[in-house]
């Protein structure tokens, strides 16, 4: 399992130095841009924890049926290869997230200033503040939640897309996105008009367990760990008779 | 080491039977020949043996030890197939290097020797190479790595006739040093012929014949001559095949020849791809 992990975590270290790269010079020049602004107006910059979020989705989406098929030639089992894609997830979740709050304390640090900020997911979503080093801690919890449930998410369709045939691969590639950013919303849209109690109990349960409604980021995170969790049941299921397709 | 049993093994592709009820041993160093014709279920059974997919029905152990999932027995195993499993984008230094990693007994500067050999280029991704190099990367790979079980499905796919001489000598030479089981499975049934020592033949998903060379090829003789003489030399034989070239004919019998033969007839021992051939056939 060790050396599919270091195998698997091999691949993606050029990834993050280029997305680091990137991200740094466009923060910058947002930074400088609006530093050398004329007028008063102040600026907020944020969305680093979703564009890591993103990294994190596209790099497991992309490396799992590959790294299925290379430890299978190395002779590895699917348990481990089942394993060593949950640690990464685990692993890679906390290296992100902790990249993440380096770039914004690296971003604020260097770039802040009176007219420009760099904020912090939980600072959008939760209003919180904290000492420096609570906020820190409480955004890097939240994130790790957040992009270990993006990993699984990421992880549950690549191993169904490894599994899957012709048709169910297609199914995969067509549906998801439909589902996620047409049907979702449709029904949504639906329900905000034709059901409202039911659309505003559905609101509220998600405020709830995701903690907005108490202000409180760890409810959020400990529902995102289960998800999670209940992900990692649904890969096991899917992996353990996934076959090598030619 | 121990070997590697395959009992009862079934497959199916929906309604297609690829394997059917396939009893099969592979014993200790030694070199097999897997021979059928396309879609007899060769890869298939490699496949399965492999843990790449699973058979429906029927268990494969080494030792008793089941070898599905288990990576104590998959560690034992090394198999080229023509799927290629490395990631496209690895170089081929890169498939070495993780190679040696994975299998302990992997002979790292074994490998480099053997890419100077085939002048293989190391700093070139897996996806840019010829069909031929690809093939001569994994033949490499599965020559260095040392492993009691080598299982090599089309070895021979896409090389030119130097190499695959070269690949034949350097398989003989690693055989001889370091003496594992081979099993090839291949169509170029003439060039492994001086290799093999014993020889499965699989049709239609049934394992049709399993002994070594010499058995099998002891098992019977040709006869040619004029068609009319070797008609009537046939009658109450078990003849496997016949081959009419003008007014000549060829006839494959089993048993053992008559001491004494017509004049005007000629006996020849079989060969494995003329036996594979009248074997197969329908």
């Amino acid at each position: 399992m060790k050396k599919l992990l270091k195998y698997q975590l091999s691949t993606s270290w050029v990834t993050l130095l280029v997305f680091a790269v990137v991200y740094l010079g466009i923060m910058a020049f947002a930074g400088i841009s609006v530093s050398f602004s004329e007028g008063n107006s102040t600026s907020q910059m944020n969305g680093t924890e979703m564009s890591v979020g993103i990294l994190c989705f596209v790099i497991f989406v992309s490396n799992y049926g590959d790294n299925m098929r290379f430890a299978i030639q190395n002779g590895r089992s699917r348990r481990s290869i089942y394993t060593a894609a949950l640690a990464s997830a685990g692993l890679g979740s906390i290296m992100l997230s902790l990249y993440a709050q380096i770039i914004i304390f690296v971003s604020s640090l260097l770039l802040g200033s009176e007219r420009i900020s760099y904020t912090s997911m939980t600072e959008l979503i939760y209003d919180s503040n904290h000492s420096v080093i609570g906020h820190f801690f409480k955004n890097f919890i939240f994130t790790t939640a957040l992009l270990l449930v993006i990993a699984m998410f990421a992880l549950v369709l690549a191993a169904a897309f490894a599994r899957a045939g012709k048709y169910g691969r297609v199914a995969i590639a067509a549906g998801v996105p439909i589902a996620l950013f047409i049907g979702f919303p449709t029904l949504s849209g639906i329900a905000v008009i034709k059901a409202p109690a039911f659309s505003e109990m559905c609101i509220r349960l998600l405020a709830k367990v995701m903690g907005v409604e108490s202000g409180n980021p760890y409810i959020g995170s400990l529902t995102m760990i289960i998800a999670a969790a209940v992900m990692a049941l649904i890969i096991y299921f899917i992996n353990r008779r996934a076959e090598i397709k030619g | 080491m121990s070997n590697l049993a395959i009992e009862g093994v079934s497959k199916n592709y929906g309604s297609t039977r690829a394997l059917n009820n396939v009893n099969v041993t592979f014993e200790a160093e030694k070199i097999y020949g897997l021979l059928g014709r396309n879609g007899a279920g060769k890869t298939t059974l490699l496949n399965i043996i492999n843990n790449r997919i699973f058979a429906d029905k029927g268990e494969i152990t080494l030792g008793g030890a089941k070898a599905p999932e288990n990576e104590e027995v998959q560690r034992k195993f090394y198999y080229t197939s023509e799927q290629m499993l490395f990631p496209k984008e690895m170089k081929v230094n890169k498939a070495i290097e993780w190679t040696a990693e994975f299998y302990p007994s992997f002979d790292k500067d074994y490998a480099l020797h053997l890419a100077s050999l085939f002048e293989l280029p190391l700093k070139k991704k897996i996806n840019s190479l010829s069909t031929g190099y690809k093939t001569i990367m994994k033949n490499i790979l599965a020559l260095s790595v040392n492993t009691p079980y080598v299982f090599l499905d089309e070895p021979v796919l896409g090389l030119d006739a130097n190499h695959r001489e070269l690949f034949y000598r350097l398989l003989i030479e690693n055989y001889s040093n370091n003496p594992a089981t081979y099993v090839i499975s291949t169509h170029l049934i003439e060039e492994v012929a001086n290799i093999i020592e014993e020889v499965v033949i699989i049709k239609k998903g049934e394992i049709i014949k399993q002994d070594s060379k010499e058995n099998l090829l002891s098992e019977g003789y040709a006869v040619s001559g004029a068609a009319s003489m070797v008609d009537s030399y046939i009658k109450g034989r078990k003849v496997i095949g016949v081959d009419n070239l003008g007014g000549l004919k060829s006839a494959y019998i089993l048993g053992r020849p008559d001491n004494e033969l017509e004049m005007g007839l000629e006996l020849s021992s079989l060969d494995l791809q003329k036996l594979f051939i009248q074997l197969t056939n329908s």
